[in-house]
C-alpha cells in the first residue's frame, strides 16, 4: 500500500494546503519525517462520485492525486528510495521501503475530517562543516513545519513564517519551500579550538625542530635526539598523507565510490568519520592508526587481501634484500685493493640501475622460463620450499638491481681507505691482509650505512615493481591494487608501511652507526 | 654561467639538444597518427593455408562446390577430387573436344557441375556419380539459371540456330528435351533472369524474354556488359552497362529509367545480395554506388576475380601476382600475398568461405581461410620503418611522439624541482636558525615516502587519465626536498663568504643578497640536482605506465614498453628496443651532463669553499 501511495504522489497536481510536516534529526545519521494532511468534508464531497458517503479506493487515489503532497521519490534497487524534494547538505537521504508507513482509512467516510499520514525514517550523512542546510521543496504547497534537532544544535537561519524557535526545536508555516540552516555548536567551537591547536602544533613543530637538530651533541643523547627527530618526521609525513588523501580532492563518496556498494559506502563514511570536520577526521584517523582500525579498509574491494601476510612477506624481502645488497657491496668493495677506475662490477651494477627496474626484473623472470620447475616455484609456489625460493630470488633480484649506489659509495670509500697511512703501517709491520681488511671494513661501512636511509626510497620503489612482476601479494602489490581499483585504504596502508619502514631503517642505521663509530659514542 | 664541459659532456648535451629538436618538430613531421592509425588488413593479415591438395593430374578446367573439386584435365579426363579424403573419387575419360569452363548449377543443398563439349552439354550428378547429357549441336555458349528468383532451374544453351532452354530438377523426371527455343543468332554479352523473365544483352540491344521463350520487349542501345537483375522482392530494374554508364531499364516495358555514371568503362556486372558490383577492363573492380553514382569502393590492378552470389567475399588475383580476399561489404582486402597462381576459386565448405588457388604447375591447389592470420606486430619494412605494434599502429610515430612527452615531463619536473627546491634550500640556508631547522625537518619528512608512493597517491587523486601530471607532481614531492637539502648546504657555505658579508654591511636586503649574491654561486649545484630529479621523473613515468596507471591515449615510451609487454610481444625488438634505448640514452646523457656540471662547479669553487669552511670552523 505504501508503494502505491508513493507512486500516486509522483504525479504532479495543483496547489493545496493544510499540511503538517514533522521532521526530526536524531543524530548525524538518522532522522524521521512525518507528513500529515487533513481533508475536510467539502473537499471529500467533490470526489465522492457515486455519492455513497464513502470514498472508495479509486476515489481516494484521485483525491490524493489532486490534493496530496507532491513528493518526488526515486527508487533504487527496489528497496531504497530517494526523496528528491528533500536534501540535507545537498544530498538526498536514503529511505528504506520497509520504513515507509502510510496511515489511511479506506473506504474514507465523507463526513467529518479525515487525516492521512505518511511517515518514514531516513539515513544520511552531513558535510564536514558545523553549519548544515536542510531543504524541502514543495511547489504550490503550504502548511505547518516543525523540526527537532539533536541537543546542542541551534537554528541559524530559516524561511518559515511565524517561526517559533526553542533551542533545538523550530516550528512555523511554510509556502513552496523550507530552508533551514542549523549549526552543530560542538563542531562550531571545536573548529575554533582546532585552528588554535594547529597554530600551537606549528609552534611545537618549530620548537621540536630546533631542539632535535643535530650538531655538537654526542653520545647517547645524539641517538635519542635522532630517534625523536625521526618520530616527529613520521608524524609530519603521516599528516601530509592524511591531508593529501582525505582533505584535498573530490568529496568522500566519490573517493570511495569505486570499491563499495551504496550501503558499504555509508558504513565506510561513518567508520572513517569522512562526513566530519577535518580535525575530527584527523583525530579519528590517529585513533584508528593506533588501534589498528586503519587496516580495515584494505579488505573493502574486489578481492580481500591478507594484510598481515603481505607485511610479513614485504618486510622479509626488504630485510633480506637490504642485507644482501649491503653485505655484497661491502664485501666486493674491500675484497682487494684496486684502482679508482670503474671496475666490472660497478659497470654491471650501474647498467642494471639505469634501465627501468620493471624491464630488468622482467628479463630476470624470463630467464627462469627455461626451467619449468623453478619457474613454477617462482611465480606460483605451492609449498614452503617454493615460497622460500621465491622470496630468496626476489630479494636477490632486488639487491642486484639496487646495489649500484651502496657499492659505488663503499668502493670509493674503500679505495680511499686503502691509501690511508694506517693501512700502510699495518702492512709494513706485517699484519696479514685479512686483518687489515677488518679495519678498512669498519671505516667503509659507516658512511655507506649513513647513506642507506636515502637509498631505501629507491629500494622500496623497486620492490613495488618486483612484487607486481613476481606476483607476490606484498605491500607493494597492495599499493598497485589500490591504485588500480581506486581504493584509498590500500594506498594509505602501503604508504604508512613505507614510511614506517623508512623511519625504522633510519633509526636502525643511527643505532648501527652509534655502535660502529666511536666518534659518535664519545 | 660558464660551461666547461668535457667531450663526454658535450656529446651528452648534443644528444639532449637533438631530443629537444625532435620534440619540437614532431607535430610538423609527416607521421601517421600514433594512436588512431591502424595498418590496413592487407598489411596485417597473412593468408592462413588450411589445406594443400595435390591432384596428381594437370588441371585444365576446374570448379569447386562444397568439398569437391570438379576438374577436366588436358587429356580429357573428368575428375572429382574430394578435399576431405584427399583423393579422386570419380574419374572418367571424356571424348576429345574443346571443353568449356565448368559452371556449378546450385540446387540446394547440391551443386551440379555443368560444362559443354562439341555437341553436348554435360551435367554431372554427384550423388549418383553419373553424367546427364543434353545434345545441342555446335554449342557456342551456356548460361545457368540458378536459385533464387528463377522460374525454372537449368541452363540456356546457345548454338547457331538459337537459344535452347533446358530444365534440370533432381526431384523431377529427367528430360533431355529443351523446354523451348528462342531465336537468337549472335552470342550475347550475358544473360540474367528475374522470377518471370530472362534478360539477354547484346552489343546493340537488351532483350527480355519470358520463361516460356516469348519475347516481351527490346531496348536498343550500345551495351558493353551482361545485364543484372538484383534479386530483391519488388525490384523492377535491370542494370546493364553502356561503356561509362550503367543504364537502368524497367523490367515491365524496357524503358530507360536512370543512368549511373561510372568513372571507367564497365565490362561486367556482378551482384551479391542487394548490391551491384562492376568490373572494368582496366582491372578495376568496385561496388557501384546506386545513389550517388561511381564506386563506393574500388580495387585497382585486378587481373581476375572470383565471386559467388552465395558467398560474402570474393577472391582477387592482382596483376602483380598477389591474391587477396575481399570483404565485399566494405572492400577491405585481407592479406594480398604473392603467389604463382594459374586460377583462383572461391568456395564454401560447411558455410565457411575459402579461397583456392591453382598454382601455376596446375597440379597443386592451396586452400586459404578467408580471414587470414593476424601477423601483427609487423616487423620493420619500407612502409613501416619501425614496424607496428600488436594493434597495427605505427611504432615510429609512437616513438617520435614519445620524444615530445618525455621532454615535456623532463622540462616540467626539472623546472619545478629547480624552482621549489632552490627557493626552499636558499631560505633555509640563508636565514639559518629556526627557519633552517624547521625546513630541514620538513624536507626530511618528505623523504620518508618513496617516489612510487607519491605517484600512487597522486594518480589516485588526479585519475589515471592525468598520469603524466601525477608523475610530475610525485617527482616534485619526492625530489624537491632532496634538492632543497643540497642547496641549503651550499648556501650555508656561500653565505659565509666575504663578498656576501660586505653586501650585508653595505645594507643590502635579505632577498637581494639571496638572489643577487648567493643564487649565482649555487645555481650550478641546484641545476645538478634538478637534472638528476629529471632523470628520476623519466624513469618513474616508465614504471608508472608499466604498472598500468598510464593514460592509454598518450604515447610515451613507458606506455610503448608496457603495451609491448601486455600484448605479449615484448620479445620483438622493434617494440622494446627503441623506447628503451631512447629512454636510457636520455637518462644517461642527463646523468653525464649533471656529473660534468658537478665536477666543473665543484672544482671551480673548491678553493674558495675550503677557505670559507676553515673560517667557519675557526669561529
Amino acid at each position: 500500500m505504501g508503494i502505491l501511495i508513493v507512486i500516486i504522489l509522483l504525479i504532479p497536481l495543483s496547489s493545496a494546503q493544510n499540511f503538517s510536516l514533522k521532521c526530526s534529526i536524531s543524530d548525524r545519521y538518522n532522522g524521521s519525517l512525518s507528513i500529515s494532511q487533513e481533508f475536510g468534508e467539502d473537499v471529500k464531497k467533490l470526489y465522492d462520485t457515486d455519492h455513497s458517503g464513502y470514498l472508495e479506493k479509486n476515489e481516494v487515489i484521485s483525491l490524493l492525486r489532486d490534493k496530496g503532497l507532491r513528493l518526488n521519490f526515486t527508487s533504487v534497487l527496489n528497496t531504497i528510495y530517494f526523496l528528491q524534494n528533500f536534501t540535507l547538505d545537498g544530498r538526498t537521504p536514503m529511505i528504506n521501503a520497509q520504513d515507509i508507513h502510510v496511515n489511511l482509512t479506506i473506504p474514507m467516510p465523507v463526513n467529518g475530517t479525515s487525516i492521512y499520514t505518511l511517515s518514514f525514517a531516513y539515513t544520511f550523512y552531513l558535510n564536514g562543516t558545523s553549519d548544515h542546510i536542510l531543504k524541502i521543496t514543495l511547489p504550490h504547497r503550504s502548511g505547518m513545519f516543525s523540526l527537532d534537532l539533536p541537543e546542542n544544535n541551534t537554528i541559524v537561519k530559516n524561511n518559515l513564517r511565524n517561526a517559533k524557535i526553542e533551542e533545538n526545536h523550530i516550528e512555523g508555516n511554510f509556502t513552496d519551500s523550507i530552508v533551514i540552516i542549523f549549526r552543530e555548536e560542538y563542531y562550531y567551537w571545536m573548529n575554533i579550538y582546532a585552528i588554535a591547536l594547529t597554530i600551537g602544533l606549528l609552534g611545537a613543530f618549530i620548537f621540536v625542530a630546533k631542539k632535535l637538530r643535530g650538531g655538537p651533541t654526542k653520545g647517547i643523547k645524539l641517538l635519542i635526539k635522532s630517534i625523536l627527530r625521526n618520530l616527529v618526521a613520521l608524524f609530519i609525513v603521516l599528516t601530509v598523507l592524511f591531508y593529501i588523501l582525505w582533505v584535498v580532492g573530490p568529496p568522500p563518496e566519490v573517493r570511495i565510490g569505486g570499491i563499495s556498494t551504496m550501503f558499504a559506502r555509508f558504513h565506510i563514511i561513518k567508520y572513517y568519520h569522512l562526513d566530519r570536520p577535518w580535525y575530527d577526521q584527523y583525530l579519528n584517523w590517529w585513533y584508528l592508526l593506533f588501534t589498528g582500525g586503519i587496516a580495515k579498509g584494505v579488505n573493502w574491494g574486489k578481492q580481500p587481501i591478507d594484510l598481515k601476510n603481505a607485511i610479513l612477506v614485504s618486510l622479509t624481502i626488504f630485510i633480506l634484500g637490504t642485507l644482501m645488497s649491503y653485505l655484497i657491496s661491502i664485501y666486493l668493495a674491500i675484497r682487494k685493493r684496486s684502482s679508482r677506475n670503474l671496475d666490472i662490477y660497478a659497470a654491471v651494477f650501474l647498467a642494471l640501475y639505469s634501465i627501468p627496474t620493471f624491464y630488468a626484473a622482467l628479463l630476470i623472470v624470463h630467464q627462469f622460463e627455461r626451467w619449468p620447475m623453478l619457474y613454477t616455484m617462482l611465480v606460483a609456489p605451492s609449498d614452503p620450499l617454493g615460497w622460500g625460493f621465491r622470496i630468496f630470488i626476489v630479494s636477490l633480484t632486488l639487491s642486484i638491481l639496487t646495489i649500484a649506489r651502496p657499492y659505488l659509495i663503499a668502493k670509493s670509500l674503500a679505495t680511499k681507505e686503502f691509501t690511508e697511512p694506517y693501512v700502510r703501517t699495518f702492512h709494513a709491520v706485517g699484519m696479514p691482509f685479512s686483518k687489515i681488511k677488518k679495519f678498512v671494513r669498519r671505516n667503509t661501512m659507516i658512511p655507506t650505512i649513513t647513506d642507506a636511509a636515502l637509498n631505501f626510497g629507491w629500494f622500496l620503489t623497486a620492490q613495488v615493481f618486483l612484487e607486481v612482476i613476481f606476483l607476490i601479494q606484498g605491500v607493494g602489490y597492495i599499493l598497485f591494487r589500490g591504485t588500480v581499483e581506486g581504493n584509498p585504504f590500500q594506498i594509505q596502508i602501503a604508504i604508512i608501511y613505507f614510511s614506517l619502514v623508512m623511519i625504522t631503517a633510519s633509526i636502525f642505521s643511527d643505532i648501527v652507526i652509534y655502535f660502529l663509530d666511536p666518534r659518535v659514542r664519545r | 654561467m660558464k660551461l666547461n664541459l668535457s667531450l663526454k659532456g658535450k656529446i651528452a648535451i648534443t644528444i639532449v639538444l637533438i631530443y629537444l629538436i625532435i620534440a619540437i618538430i614532431v607535430p610538423i613531421l609527416p607521421l601517421r597518427d600514433p594512436m588512431t592509425f591502424k595498418a590496413p588488413p592487407s598489411d596485417i593479415f597473412t593468408p592462413e593455408i588450411v589445406g594443400n591438395y595435390s591432384i596428381g593430374a594437370k588441371i585444365w578446367r576446374i570448379a569447386t562446390y562444397a568439398s569437391n573439386f570438379y576438374i577436366i584435365t588436358p587429356d580429357y579426363k573428368f575428375l572429382v577430387y574430394n578435399m576431405i579424403d584427399h583423393k579422386i573419387t570419380y574419374n572418367v575419360t571424356l571424348p576429345r573436344a574443346n571443353y568449356s569452363e565448368i559452371k556449378i548449377l546450385q540446387i540446394y543443398p547440391e551443386g551440379y557441375p555443368v560444362f559443354y563439349g562439341k555437341d553436348m552439354v554435360y551435367l554431372y550428378y554427384p550423388s549418383l556419380q553419373k553424367f546427364i547429357t543434353y545434345k545441342v549441336v555446335g554449342i557456342k555458349s551456356l548460361y545457368l539459371l540458378n536459385d533464387p528468383f528463377t522460374a525454372f532451374k537449368g541452363f540456356l544453351a546457345l548454338n547457331s540456330s538459337g537459344m535452347y532452354a533446358f530444365s534440370f530438377n533432381p526431384y523431377a523426371p529427367y528430360s533431355s528435351n529443351p523446354l523451348w527455343k528462342a531465336n537468337v543468332s549472335e552470342i550475347p554479352l550475358g544473360v540474367h533472369y528475374s522470377y518471370k523473365d530472362i534478360y539477354i544483352s547484346f552489343k546493340d540491344r537488351l532483350v527480355d524474354i519470358d520463361s516460356y521463350g516469348d519475347m516481351r520487349w527490346i531496348s536498343n542501345g550500345n551495351f558493353t556488359s551482361n545485364p543484372i537483375f538484383l534479386p530483391v522482392y519488388g525490384s523492377s530494374k535491370v542494370y546493364v552497362a553502356s561503356s561509362n554508364n550503367i543504364l537502368v531499364y524497367s523490367t515491365h516495358n524496357g524503358t530507360l529509367i536512370e543512368k549511373i555514371e561510372m568513372p571507367y568503362e564497365i565490362q561486367r556486372l556482378e551482384y551479391r545480395g542487394q548490391s551491384l558490383y562492376a568490373f572494368s577492363p582496366q582491372g578495376i573492380f568496385g561496388k557501384v554506388d546506386l545513389l550517388t553514382n561511381g564506386f563506393s569502393w574500388e580495387i585497382k590492378d585486378i587481373k581476375s576475380y572470383t565471386m559467388n552470389p552465395f558467398i560474402d567475399g570474393m577472391g582477387i588475383l592482382l596483376k602483380d601476382g598477389k591474391i587477396g580476399f575481399v570483404l565485399i561489404a566494405d572492400g577491405t582486402i585481407q592479406w594480398g600475398v604473392k603467389i604463382d597462381a594459374y586460377q583462383i576459386l572461391i568456395g564454401e565448405i560447411f558455410h565457411s568461405p575459402y579461397l583456392f588457388a591453382v598454382l601455376s604447375n596446375r597440379t597443386y591447389i592451396e586452400q586459404y581461410s578467408s580471414t587470414g592470420k593476424l601477423i601483427t606486430p609487423l616487423p620493420p619494412s619500407e612502409k613501416y620503418p619501425l614496424g607496428t605494434d600488436a594493434a597495427g599502429r605505427d611504432t615510429l610515430s609512437q616513438f617520435l611522439w614519445g620524444f615530445r612527452w618525455e621532454i615535456y615531463i623532463a622540462i616540467i619536473s626539472g623546472l619545478s624541482v629547480l624552482l621549489l627546491g632552490t627557493l626552499w634550500g636558499l631560505v633555509a640556508g640563508y636565514f639559518g636558525g629556526t627557519v633552517d631547522d624547521s625546513l630541514l625537518l620538513l624536507s626530511d619528512s618528505f623523504l620518508f615516502v618513496p617516489a612510487i608512493g607519491y605517484a600512487a597517491l597522486m594518480i589516485y587523486i588526479m585519475g589515471i587519465s592525468h598520469h603524466i601530471e601525477a608523475t610530475i607532481s610525485a617527482a616534485i614531492m619526492a625530489l624537491a626536498p632532496l634538492e632543497a637539502r643540497a642547496v641549503r648546504n651550499y648556501t650555508k657555505v656561500v653565505k659565509e663568504k666575504a663578498y656576501v658579508e660586505s653586501a650585508r654591511m653595505a645594507g643590502a636586503e635579505h632577498w637581494r643578497i639571496i638572489f643577487v649574491h648567493i643564487l649565482p654561486e649555487i645555481r650550478g649545484i641546484s641545476l645538478v640536482y634538478a637534472i638528476s630529479a629529471t632523470t628520476m621523473a623519466l624513469l618513474l613515468e616508465g614504471g608508472v605506465s608499466f604498472l598500468g596507471f598510464g593514460n592509454y591515449s598518450i604515447p610515451t615510451w613507458g606506455w610503448m614498453m608496457t603495451n609491448a609487454y601486455f600484448t605479449g610481444y615484448w620479445d620483438r625488438w622493434w617494440l622494446m628496443v627503441p623506447p628503451l634505448l631512447a629512454l636510457w640514452l636520455l637518462v644517461y646523457s642527463l646523468y653525464i651532463v649533471s656529473q660534468d656540471l658537478y665536477t666543473t662547479e665543484y672544482i671551480l669553487s673548491f678553493e674558495s669553499r675550503t677557505i670559507s669552511e676553515k673560517k667557519i670552523k675557526s669561529k
